[in-house]
Order: structure tokens, then C-alpha cells, then sequence
């Protein structure tokens, strides 16, 4: 029978037990610090890793700030594209970023309505192709889910010191950058060198911050238009810039306006979600933030103004505004197309408060 | 809380260092007493009443049982025991799964019935120190040993903190004679017992949740049948996942109980060098099997009622040995395939008495690995629909890859890699070999894990396996 089932310990392996153990903690230690050292000279930064805890944690902020409280609830634009220093100053009111990449605004607005607690105000990036077709298994279901279960417990326990203590750790180091892991980092950031180098930070409030000056243009560009047009996510690697452009406006041109049946069918649940929290003393708008080059013309394609964004307007009660339909907000670029440079945001913002009208003594 | 956490590296440096600085064995004791039930309650607060209340009512009864001169009595009062964690453990695993069953039963037979609709969260780890417990009992019923431990001490044998939620299932009788006896961790044991908990980490962070997971889960998560190499690569690549699940999960328990002076029983040995089916679950869940050797199969008569009564009692054992593991017939069919296997072997053996050859042992112990790797197939799979698809892709050509390239060559060169390490040490113990190697070797494998383990950190989280059993 192995040793360990014995009754004595003269089974055990005698070693020198101090240096065995120490000389293994230190090759640890010594791996570990070496990535990130690799890490830093390569211009990574630690950052907070986004997460469904992060989540429902600012949710749960914004329960507790009632009247003051201003929800920012949508996709990626609304995550980079809102500084929410300059929303704090210029509204006098506590912004609180609920937006979600790649999530749908749906189940978030949906959680806010039927809440009855809630009586703030909300900002909502409306992106109509969140609403041309069901998306079930959407992030933002699972985000929505994981709060009200977080809200409902009573007491303490493992998940919540274990999510604090890895939120801790995570935040500081490199190779957790980005919600990546460290093997992820040491093979596409260390061993190899990455495509694309670190652009995007999340802060602990859950801001995104895209820093396009880190990462080759026009390659990235064109990255982003190909990836929008057919979700693929790589331009034809044979193809020059020219080559690309002209691909690009061919497919463009080619494109269909997309099925407006499920879009038109929603509307009805969307406008009743923002009626609830107004008829309860709160406030809701719908924001189209905005786009530029190949993404705007695919978005114009497949999403026709007169089809959708016109449709939602003229049933919604609660105020809207297309940031093409404002010099103030249209003037910003998109270096990816899609989201602005942080370096922008803060503009972006004050220019959006004012076009809103957006305070705590606002109409 | 899982012993792969942050939380649990605190709370073990703190438990570790109060319990060294702690003057008497007794305040000892209450310290880890204390500390396995904030342990238990990290998880559910609430249910360490249901721990209490079990702990408290099996010292009670084990207590009268050990005083009473009265056979009848004593058989009553063990029948109590019996009833109230078997109902415990019935309610809480079961209740649902006994519900769903009668109202499909009363289906056929023409009555519509439509049971509550239970929300119960099962306790973790119910399993594990329901059958620890149960040991107790029933050895003082038997009178293998005294039942007149101090109820400290019992409350510390069932809830020690290392074994609790997962096992090994330690025994009265292992445990409770060093909990009596005042003992501090050795050099020996407390370094080893970290060495195993390194291993024992690696074995699961690595091994089971980076290299073998990904893969198992891609192919039973997908609604369409996998191609061959898919399949293949998901059912050898799931006989690895559970196997450095649960074993790296009882190094660290084994481990644990060292840093404190404590010695669990061996858990696992190598069993997928087993040359049989009985050898295999002498070297598979070591202390579940053995208690149901003890406290099942043999109170069933064993093989001394012939042999039809024989092959009986190995299908009932392990159809209960499969049920113990969750509430699914799936679970059930798992544990009747290794009885057919067993009976199967007893069989043919009682037929033969040739000894095999060396090359016909190792060809016998791989088909054992394959017939094994298979059966997992069930014991994975959520339903019949699932284990059905997984089954049919084994021989189906073609198909749209699940599996992404590295992790198709991680899983199968894993389970390569773990069939050697295991045949080439079946015969030998881990400290052994551990022991063999030379000092800077031994400083490079343990430094290696630990690498290994921060490279593979920051993932998705699994619990360990064996916890929902």
C-alpha cells in the first residue's frame, strides 16, 4: 500500500525540504516576473478584466445611488465613446457604465423597467441591428441573469472573497491584461509578436479606453470593415490596401437592406420598457452613436434610415438623437469605423450632454 | 471553497500558523473544527446546520448503540442512523430525481401527476461525509470499534476540512484514533505534504481543466454527431479529465491532512494500468470502493452464497455505487456496465488459471483502459441522446470539426503521457518515485508545476468534478 495510507511517516521521503521547495518558488518566481517584465518592455499595462461580477457590481451601484444615478446601457460605443468624468461634471449627476461589447441593450433596459426601485435616468446606445434579429444567447442575458442571482443572495461567500481577491491580483499584473491568461500572453504576446499590440484598457468603473495610436492603420481599419461586413475577422491577406478598397466597395454596393419583420415586431416592447421607468419618474434616451467610412456605408446598407432608425423614432416617447443629425457629434472620426479614440471622448461627451440636454435639472 | 483558489490559499496560511501557535491539542483541535466548518460554509452558509444536525444525531445514536447490552436495541437504534442520513441524502440528492421518476411511472399506468416542484440546492459534499459517518456507525454496531469518541473529536473526524466536500471517504476508524492522539506535522510530512499539494494542483489545473476539458467539452456540448478523431479525442480525453480531476483533488486532500500531521488513505493508484476490471477499482476510488465492499457487498453475502448470489451482489453494489454518484440513470447505467464487466471477468477467470505473459498483461490492461475510456461515455454524457451522438461519432467518418488542432494534439498526446507514466509506475508509490529522482530534478518538476499552474491561471474556473457528488 503507497505510504501515505500508512500509520508512521518512516515511509515519507526523506529530503532537505527547505531548499526543494524554495528552489521551486523561486523558478516561479522567476518565470512570472520574467513575462512580465517581457510584457512590459513590449508596452503592455495591466487592466481590469472585464467580467459579469464587474457587471452587476456597477448595477448594484446604481441601486444605490436612486435618483443620481445615470445608466449608460448598450454596446461597445457606448463603452469607449463616453467619458464619464466630463458626464459627471457636466450633469451633475453619477454616471454609471452598464454597456456590454457586443451586448444587446435589451435585457438591460428590461431589468431597469421591471425594477421598480429604479427611478434614474438612462442613456441607451441604440445600434438598430441589436434589434433586426432575436439574439437569445446575447452576453447581455448572461450579465442581466448573473445580477438579479447576486442581488437575491443574502450572505457572503466563497465566490464573493474569491472574486475580489483574483479582481485584485489580475488588475496588477500583465499577463492577465485584457482578461487573457498568462499562457495566452506568452505565446501571442511574448513568444510571438502580437498583431495587434494593447489598445484597449478597461478601468476599474468599467470605461474603456482605445487608444488607436497603438495599432497599425489602415491595416486596422480595413480589419474592422471586413469583419462588419461578413464577421469574418481578417481582410484577404493577398490583397493590397487599393485591392482591399475596391473588394470592400463592391461588396458594400451589393449589400441588402435586412429583414425588418423582428425589428418591427420588438418596437412595441422597447418603448414599453422606457414608459415604465418614465411613468416612474425616470428618464430615457436613445442615442445612435457615431460611425464612419466603410462601417457607416454597411450600416446605411443593411440598416436603411427610413426602415428603422426613422421607424423608432416616430413611435418613442422618450427622446432620441442620431449623432450624424449633429455637426457637434458628427465632426468626431472613427479611426476604426466604428468607436472613437479616447482622446476624443471627452469632447465627444460634453458635446453629447449639451445636445441631450442631459442633467439632474434637466427637462 | 476550492482548494485551487486565493481564497482558499489564505484561509489554509491562516488556519496553518494559528493551529502552530495554538499551546494544547484541544485548542487545537477547535481550531480546525472551527475552521473546517467556515471551510464548509463558504459555500452555503446555511447548510452547516445540516452537517451539525447529521454529526450530532449519528454521535448521539453511535453512543447508545455502543452502551446498549440489548441486541434489538442496538439493531433499532442503527437502523435510526441509517434511516435519517439515507433520508438526507435521499431528500436532498434524490428528492427530485424519485419525483420525476414516479410521475413518468404513474404515466404509464394512465395517472396524470404533476410533483412539486423541489428548488433544493444540493449540500456539497453530502455524499462524502454521509458515508463517513454512516462508517462509524456501523463499525460501533459491529463492534469493530468503541463509540465513545468525545463528540470534539467525531465533529472533527466528519468535517475536517481536507476530506469534507470530496473525500478520500476516511473512516472512523483511520481518522478518529490520530485526532484522539495529540500530533504535530513531522519535516517529513510537512514537506511532502506540500509536494502533494503542488502535484495534486498541477494534476487538476493543468492537466484536467487546460488540457483535457476543452476538448471533452466542445464535443459533448455540440448538437451535431463529432467526426472520429473528435470523438475519440473527447472519450480518451475525458478517462484523463476525471481521472486528474478527482485524484489531483485527493492529493490535495492527502496532502492538507499532512501539513497537520494527519494521514488520509491513497485515493487513487495508477488504475488505468489495471490488468482487470477488479484490479482497476482497487485502484480507482480506492476508499469508495472499499466502503462499499465492506458496508455493501459483504453484508450482501459477498461470494459465500454461491456463485448466481455472487454475481448478484457485485451488479447491486454496483448499480448503488453508480447511483451514489448522482441522481441519472445515466449514472446507473455506468455502474451496471462495470458490474456486467466484473461479473464478466469473474467468470472467464474461474475458467482459467494460465498466468498471462508480460506483452498479454499490457494488452489486457490497455483493452481494460479502452472498455473503461467507453464507459465513461454515460457517465459524461447528460442524457442517452448525448452519450448515443458522442458513441456514434467513434465510427463516424467526416463530420465538422469541434475540436481546434492544438487541443486535439494536447488531448490525445495527455492521455498518451498519463497511459505511460501509469504503467511505468503501477508497481511503485508516488513518494517513491518522487524520492528516486535527484535533488535538482525533484526542484525543477515542482518548480515546472508551478509554472504551469500560473500559465494556466486566469481561465475559466471549474469546480472539481467530484464536488456535485
Amino acid at each position: 500500500m503507497p505510504s501515505s495510507t500508512s500509520s508512521s511517516d518512516r515511509r515519507l521521503p526523506r529530503l532537505a525540504w527547505a531548499p526543494l521547495l524554495a528552489g521551486a518558488l523561486l523558478i516561479l518566481l522567476a518565470c512570472a516576473g520574467g513575462m512580465e517584465t517581457a510584457l512590459a518592455l513590449r508596452g503592455f499595462r495591466p487592466s481590469t478584466a472585464e467580467s459579469a461580477r464587474a457587471w452587476s457590481e456597477q448595477r448594484a451601484r446604481l441601486d444605490a445611488l436612486g435618483d443620481r444615478g445615470l445608466a449608460l446601457v448598450g454596446a461597445s460605443r457606448i463603452l469607449l465613446d463616453v467619458d464619464l468624468a466630463t458626464l459627471r461634471v457636466r450633469t451633475g449627476l453619477e454616471p454609471v457604465q452598464l454597456g456590454i461589447e457586443g451586448g444587446s441593450f435589451l435585457p438591460v433596459l428590461a431589468g431597469l423597467a421591471n425594477d421598480q426601485d429604479f427611478h434614474g435616468q438612462v442613456m441607451v446606445e441604440l445600434e438598430v441591428q441589436t434589434l433586426a434579429e432575436p439574439a437569445p444567447g446575447n452576453a447581455a442575458f448572461g450579465y442581466q441573469q448573473d445580477y438579479q442571482r447576486r442581488s437575491r443572495k443574502s450572505l457572503p461567500d466563497f465566490r464573493s472573497s474569491e472574486d475580489y481577491l483574483s479582481d485584485q491580483v489580475y488588475r496588477r499584473l500583465r499577463s492577465y491584461a485584457d482578461g487573457s491568461r498568462p499562457l495566452t500572453a506568452l505565446l501571442h504576446r511574448v513568444l510571438s509578436r502580437p498583431l495587434v499590440d494593447q489598445y484597449l484598457r478597461q478601468l476599474p468603473d468599467r470605461e474603456v479606453l482605445a487608444d488607436y495610436s497603438r495599432v497599425p492603420m489602415p491595416y486596422f481599419y480595413y480589419f474592422r470593415a471586413f469583419r462588419n461586413l461578413d464577421g469574418s475577422s481578417d481582410p484577404p491577406a493577398d490583397l493590397s490596401f487599393a485591392q482591399m478598397d475596391e473588394r470592400l466597395r463592391e461588396r458594400i454596393a451589393s449589400l441588402q437592406p435586412v429583414d425588418d419583420r423582428f425589428f418591427q415586431g420588438v418596437l412595441p416592447a422597447v418603448y414599453a420598457m422606457a414608459s415604465l421607468i418614465q411613468q416612474r419618474g425616470g428618464k430615457v434616451s436613445f442615442v445612435a452613436f457615431p460611425t464612419s467610412g466603410y462601417v457607416k456605408q454597411i450600416d446605411e446598407r443593411r440598416y436603411p434610415r427610413r426602415l428603422f432608425w426613422d421607424r423608432f423614432t416616430a413611435g418613442a416617447d422618450a427622446p432620441t438623437l442620431d449623432s450624424a443629425e449633429v455637426p457637434a457629434l458628427s465632426a468626431f472620426d472613427c479611426p476604426d469605423g466604428s468607436h472613437l479614440d479616447f482622446r476624443d471622448r471627452g469632447r465627444f461627451t460634453a458635446a453629447l450632454v449639451t445636445a441631450l440636454h442631459l442633467g439632474a435639472h434637466a427637462p | 471553497m476550492l482548494f485551487n483558489s486565493f481564497t482558499f490559499l489564505i484561509f489554509f496560511v491562516v488556519v496553518f500558523a494559528l493551529h502552530r501557535l495554538m499551546p494544547g491539542w484541544g485548542a487545537k483541535k477547535l481550531l480546525l473544527l472551527v475552521a473546517s466548518y467556515v471551510f464548509y460554509a463558504a459555500w452555503n452558509p446555511p447548510y452547516v446546520l445540516i452537517l451539525l444536525s447529521s454529526t450530532t444525531l449519528d454521535w448521539w445514536l453511535a453512543r447508545l448503540v455502543w452502551k446498549s447490552e440489548s441486541q434489538a436495541r442496538r439493531r433499532l437504534l442503527l437502523s435510526l442512523s441509517l434511516v435519517a442520513n439515507l433520508s438526507l441524502l435521499g431528500f436532498f440528492k434524490y428528492g427530485n430525481f424519485l419525483l420525476s421518476n414516479a410521475q413518468g411511472l404513474l404515466a404509464m399506468l394512465g395517472i396524470s401527476y404533476v410533483p412539486p416542484a423541489l428548488d433544493i440546492v444540493l449540500p456539497i459534499g453530502i455524499s462524502f461525509y454521509t458515508f463517513a459517518s454512516l462508517s462509524y456507525t456501523i463499525d460501533v454496531y459491529r463492534r469493530e470499534i468503541e463509540g465513545d469518541a468525545p463528540y470534539l473529536d467525531y465533529a472533527l473526524f466528519v468535517s475536517f476540512f481536507p476530506h469534507l466536500v470530496a473525500g478520500p471517504i476516511v473512516r472512523a476508524r483511520q481518522l478518529l484514533p490520530q485526532i484522539k492522539t495529540p500530533r504535530s506535522a513531522s519535516r517529513d510530512q510537512l514537506g511532502w505534504g506540500l509536494c502533494l499539494v503542488i502535484i495534486g494542483l498541477f494534476t487538476k489545473t493543468v492537466l484536467a481543466d487546460s488540457v483535457f476539458a476543452p476538448a471533452v467539452d466542445a464535443v459533448y456540448r455540440a448538437a451535431t454527431m463529432p467526426g472520429t478523431l473528435d470523438a475519440w479525442a473527447a472519450t480518451l480525453g475525458f478517462s484523463g479529465q476525471i481521472y486528474c480531476d478527482f485524484a489531483g483533488y485527493s492529493l490535495c486532500a492527502i496532502g492538507l491532512a499532512l501539513c497537520f500531521g494527519f494521514e488520509f488513505p491513497d485515493n487513487f493508484h495508477y488504475p488505468y494500468a489495471a490488468r482487470g476490471f477488479a484490479d482497476f477499482w482497487h485502484r480507482w476510488h480506492i476508499t469508495l470502493s472499499t466502503w462499499l465492499r465492506d458496508y455493501l457487498y459483504i453484508p450482501l453475502g459477498g461470494n459465500r452464497r454461491g456463485a448466481a448470489r455472487t454475481y448478484v451482489n457485485l451488479m447491486l453494489t454496483m448499480l448503488i455505487g453508480g447511483l451514489w454518484h448522482g441522481a441519472s440513470w445515466m449514472f446507473v447505467l455506468w455502474g451496471g456496465l462495470h458490474g456486467a464487466y466484473l461479473c464478466a471477468e469473474r467468470l472467464l477467470r474461474g475458467r482459467s488459471t494460465l498466468p498471462l505473459s508480460k506483452g498479454a498483461a499490457t494488452a489486457g490492461s490497455l483493452l481494460v483502459f479502452m472498455v473503461v475510456s467507453l464507459t465513461w461515455i454515460p457517465f459524461r454524457a447528460r442524457d442517452t441522446g448525448v452519450a448515443a451522438r458522442v458513441a456514434g461519432g467513434l465510427l463516424h467518418a467526416g463530420g465538422k470539426p469541434l475540436i481546434d488542432g492544438p487541443l486535439l494534439l494536447a488531448s490525445f498526446a495527455g492521455i498518451l503521457g498519463l497511459l505511460l507514466w501509469q504503467h511505468a509506475n503501477r508497481d511503485i508509490s508516488l513518494e517513491q518515485r518522487f524520492a528516486r529522482f535527484h535533488p535538482a530534478l525533484q526542484t525543477l518538476l515542482l518548480g515546472a508545476c508551478l509554472v504551469a499552474m500560473f500559465l494556466c491561471s486566469g481561465g475559466d474556473e471549474r469546480a472539481f468534478i467530484y464536488f456535485q457528488f
